[in-house]
């Protein structure tokens, strides 16, 4: 299911809202909870919430024993092994198409394809258990005695199929002791609504261009015509997904959950470090946590570490190679940026650096869209005039002034500029900031609520780019 | 902060709980979108095997989403409001792409139309099609393999069916052919070239009949609709009288037939861009009565037939789409016996163009078939013995020059 479905809005939340809040007791609560969240994840994956229960009892059952033998050898071999098979987990459901596809291009002859549909979620579940291990072994939280909490920190439907990541210490607390408060649902509503209208008036409509303007291969391909189509991408992708990690959050507010932050303006980004910062932080933190630092950092191996966690960052993304270079793409970018492409920027001036920030992001955007590599190639060609193209031609003048209006409000929102402003407008006439707060904010996000539903009956069924990650 | 808190909270409450309530308790009347020319999903039978394999829960959302209060209302709103995201070109020319991104469940009005391995992903089941003030067209894209197909597949059923039997081919061009507007023309590809590829690479013992050409000589006037992807049955006379000419006989004067019009037909073009200025100015659409006695038989399975007219007005009434006035559709197959003793017997192996099309021919033989390999579960060959069938016209609009889709459809036809 997805946050952004008439049946979620229309019968799915409003069942949950009065089941939920008819009870007072947090435990009953917490069992409504993580009935509806495994209701959330069946209706999309009715079989696979095995995998989900298997998952989370291997993380319990784990966490538990490391707890019990600490500071022996057996802590250590417990934990080892729980986190190798959450990894074998992933690899399996996720790779093994990938993995016998390359070994059979190699082989002078064919392993079966095994024929497994990625399971979803599956990509963040096993990641929050990585997570909850590691913490356990570290010390950091204590394994709960209840199975109820591990289930609530890794089924909990808000970040449940697509993020953000976040750790047993975010929410810890918060599972014995939620703050459900009107003003906290009435926060999570603003932010709701925020994701909401993100995803369905501008991520959707975006895509609609998308697919047309984006093909190098059509014979209408022009020069600017392939840059418009990445910028489009670009903006679509970035509001599809923090538009879903707004809804997620928001949602986690409405029941006295907070959840981690998931992106913060990435397209201000001046390097590509800073970009990596700014978006998709919780799985930035998560690699950066889990991965590079016990690697040993920047202080043992440096370069190895550092390409390691991107490959990997990139591989997370999809089994297919384009996402291994997109990965290796940032992680080479970062390693230039440290060892002076930062200092060069730097002297240059913000302009610049802005205009390089933007430039190393849409040509990234380039490798992520097109999962055949020689697509790619092409459309990077074309960009850059590599290519026999026109310049520009009618049918990029066409989709450009269709989508004029759309693709110049996208780029302002994709800025901090009207949160800037209203803080502004704040600081200089505080009667007005109060009366646009107190009506506007509510007016506005009711009727993000009837066009977005507008648009959700205009498009029957649109699901998420980050569903199936 | 207070009021803001109340005020956000019950507007959401109230939306949120009286949609869902609206929703439930509203009768769900409809069993199919005139619109979209196709059945609403009804509410899916729980079993647990569909449960696990996650169909139970797509129909369900399906039918949740099919069955929405207010839909066929809020979809016009809905697509009137993307209207705001840009500004049309100022010639007035528009691209709307429609059918890619379909929800599961949805069959298209044309299986086949539309789909082929050659297309890109963004191609795959979806029409382009270019607006141009009330007018819609939609674009032409050749694809080599897929005209090397088709002509392979006429010359092996030509070579399978032997010399006894005549095969025609008639390639039909689109509306878009014949615009005169520039941008349109920059936008679409030509099919006349498309065409000659094709006819090159066939067997001379199959007859072309230049429906291009007679199409073309008449390009002013009202041949093709401009809210529907079809030719109107006027454009139809006129290639009828390409295929007389390759037959070698006279072809039956126009004039001799009762015109009758029906108006404000709004056809597949509108329905698949809801496009506000198609739905302002509507076709008519014109039919020509036969005056030959016939007995037509439509096969709607292989078990179903039933007796009707080829070109009756009532099928605009019942079916959602005016164009089903010509032989009452797209079914399997159907029968058409005339009063004519001559021993000659058609079969036209067609798309949805040769609706329009196949009245025409009565008067020049004793039985007239059609045959749709689109919705046929039979064997093509087996048809023409049994039915002992000497004249086989293969008629087809240049999708087939678009994609392999309906090539491929002949093909598996011919090996069952």
């Amino acid at each position: 299911m997805v946050f952004s479905s008439l049946f979620f809005l229309y019968l799915f939340l409003p069942v949950l809202l009065i089941l939920y809040f008819v009870f007072k007791n947090t435990t009953y609560r917490n069992w409504v909870m993580i009935l509806f969240s495994f209701a959330f994840y069946a209706w999309g994956e009715p079989v696979w919430i095995v995998l989900l229960l298997i998952a989370s009892l291997i993380g319990y059952v784990f966490a538990l024993g490391i707890e019990k033998y600490r500071g022996t050898w057996l802590a250590k071999a417990q934990f080892v092994v729980a986190i190798a098979v959450n990894i074998a987990i992933l690899g399996f459901f996720k790779y093994a198409g990938f993995l016998v596809d390359n070994v059979n291009a190699i082989l002078p002859f064919d392993i079966p394809r095994p024929d497994i549909s990625l399971p979803i979620g599956i990509s963040f579940f096993t990641f929050e258990i990585i997570c909850y291990l590691t913490d356990v072994y570290k010390g950091v939280i204590k394994a709960p005695k209840s199975p109820k909490k591990l289930l609530l920190y890794v089924s909990f439907f808000p970040h449940l199929v697509a993020g953000p990541i976040i750790r047993y210490s975010d929410i810890e607390h918060q599972i014995d002791n939620p703050r459900v408060t009107m003003a906290g649902f009435s926060e999570g509503i603003s932010r709701f609504m925020i994701g909401l209208g993100k995803k369905v008036i501008i991520a959707n409509l975006l895509g609609e261009s998308v697919s047309q303007v984006l093909n190098p291969s059509s014979g209408s391909a022009s020069v600017l015509g392939i840059w418009f189509g990445v910028c489009l991408f670009a903006l679509q992708i970035y509001f599809d997904f923090s538009g879903y990690s707004d809804m997620a959050i928001g949602l986690g507010k409405m029941f006295g959950f907070n959840l981690r932050e998931n992106f913060n303006y990435p397209y201000v980004s001046k390097t590509a470090g800073e970009f990596w910062r700014r978006w998709n932080m919780s799985l930035g933190g998560f690699f950066r946590d889990y991965v590079y630092i016990p690697l040993g950092g920047n202080r043992r191996y440096y370069l190895r570490n550092l390409f390691v966690v991107w490959f990997l960052t990139g591989f997370w993304h999809g089994a297919s190679w384009n996402f291994i270079i997109w990965g290796l793409y940032f992680g080479l970018l970062i390693y230039l940026e440290r060892v002076f492409l930062g200092k060069l920027l730097e002297k240059a001036g913000a302009v610049v650096s802005h205009i390089y920030g933007t430039l190393m992001m849409l040509v990234g955007w380039v490798w992520f869209y097109f999962t055949d590599l020689s697509e790619g190639l092409k459309a990077l060609a074309i960009m850059f005039g590599l290519y026999d193209r026109e310049f520009y031609n009618l049918e990029f003048q066409i989709y450009f002034k269709e989508n004029l209006v759309l693709f110049i409000v996208a780029i302002i929102a994709s800025t901090p500029l009207v949160k800037w402003l209203l803080n502004r407008v704040a600081d200089s006439n505080p009667q007005l900031n109060v009366g646009l707060r107190g009506v506007g904010i509510p007016v506005l996000n009711v009727s993000i609520l009837i066009v977005a539903t507008i648009l959700l009956i205009g498009s029957t069924y649109n699901p998420f780019l980050y569903y199936r990650f | 902060m207070k009021l803001q808190t109340k005020l956000n909270l019950i507007l959401f409450l109230v939306v949120i709980f009286g949609l869902a309530i609206v929703n439930l308790l509203r009768p769900h009347s409809e069993e199919s979108s005139n619109l979209e020319q196709r059945e609403l999903m009804q509410l899916p039978e729980f079993t647990t095997e569909r449960f696990f394999d996650g169909q139970y829960t797509r129909d369900f959302d399906n039918y949740f989403a099919d069955n929405f209060a207010y839909r066929s209302t809020l979809v016009q709103v809905g697509s009137s409001m993307k209207d705001l995201k840009g500004f049309p070109d100022e010639n007035g020319v528009s691209i709307i792409v429609q059918g890619g991104d379909n929800m599961a469940g949805n069959t298209p009005d044309e299986p086949g139309e539309g789909q082929g391995e050659d297309s890109s992903v963004a191609n795959v089941n979806s029409s382009k099609y270019l607006l141009l003030k009330d007018r819609a067209f939609i674009a032409f894209k050749y694809s080599a393999a897929a005209a090397e197909t088709y002509a392979k597949t006429l010359n092996r059923f030509a070579a399978e069916v032997g010399p006894k039997v005549r095969v025609y081919s008639l390639l039909a061009p689109t509306s878009v052919e014949f615009t005169d507007n520039k941008n349109i023309q920059q936008l679409t590809e030509s099919q006349k070239d498309a065409f000659a590829k094709v006819n090159e690479q066939l067997d001379p013992s199959i007859g072309r009949v230049d429906a291009y050409g007679g199409l073309e000589e008449h390009r002013d006037e009202y041949v093709f609709f401009r809210t529907d992807h079809h030719w109107s049955a006027l454009g139809a006379y006129y290639a009828y009288e390409k295929f007389m000419e390759t037959v070698g006989e006279k072809p039956v004067p126009l004039s001799k037939y009762k015109k009758s019009e029906i108006p404000n037909f709004l056809g597949t073009a509108y329905k698949q861009t809801l496009s506000d200025k198609l739905k302002s100015h509507p076709d008519t659409i014109a039919y020509y009565t036969p005056f030959t006695k016939y007995k037509y038989t439509m096969h709607t399975s292989a078990t179903k037939s039933a007796e009707k007219k080829v070109v009756d007005p009532n099928f605009a009434k019942y079916s959602s789409t005016f164009y089903a006035v010509f032989l009452g559709g797209d079914y399997p197959w159907g029968e058409i016996e005339t009063e004519n003793k001559n021993g000659k017997r058609i079969v036209v192996i067609k798309d949805s163009y040769a609706n329009a099309f196949v009245p025409f021919l009565l008067p020049h033989f004793e039985k007239v078939y059609y045959l749709d390999p689109r919705h046929y579960e039979g064997n093509l060959l087996d048809f023409i013995q049994e039915q002992k069938i000497t004249d086989v016209l293969f008629l087809n609009n240049s999708t087939v020059v678009k994609n392999t889709g309906l090539s491929q459809t002949i093909i598996s036809a011919m090996d069952k």
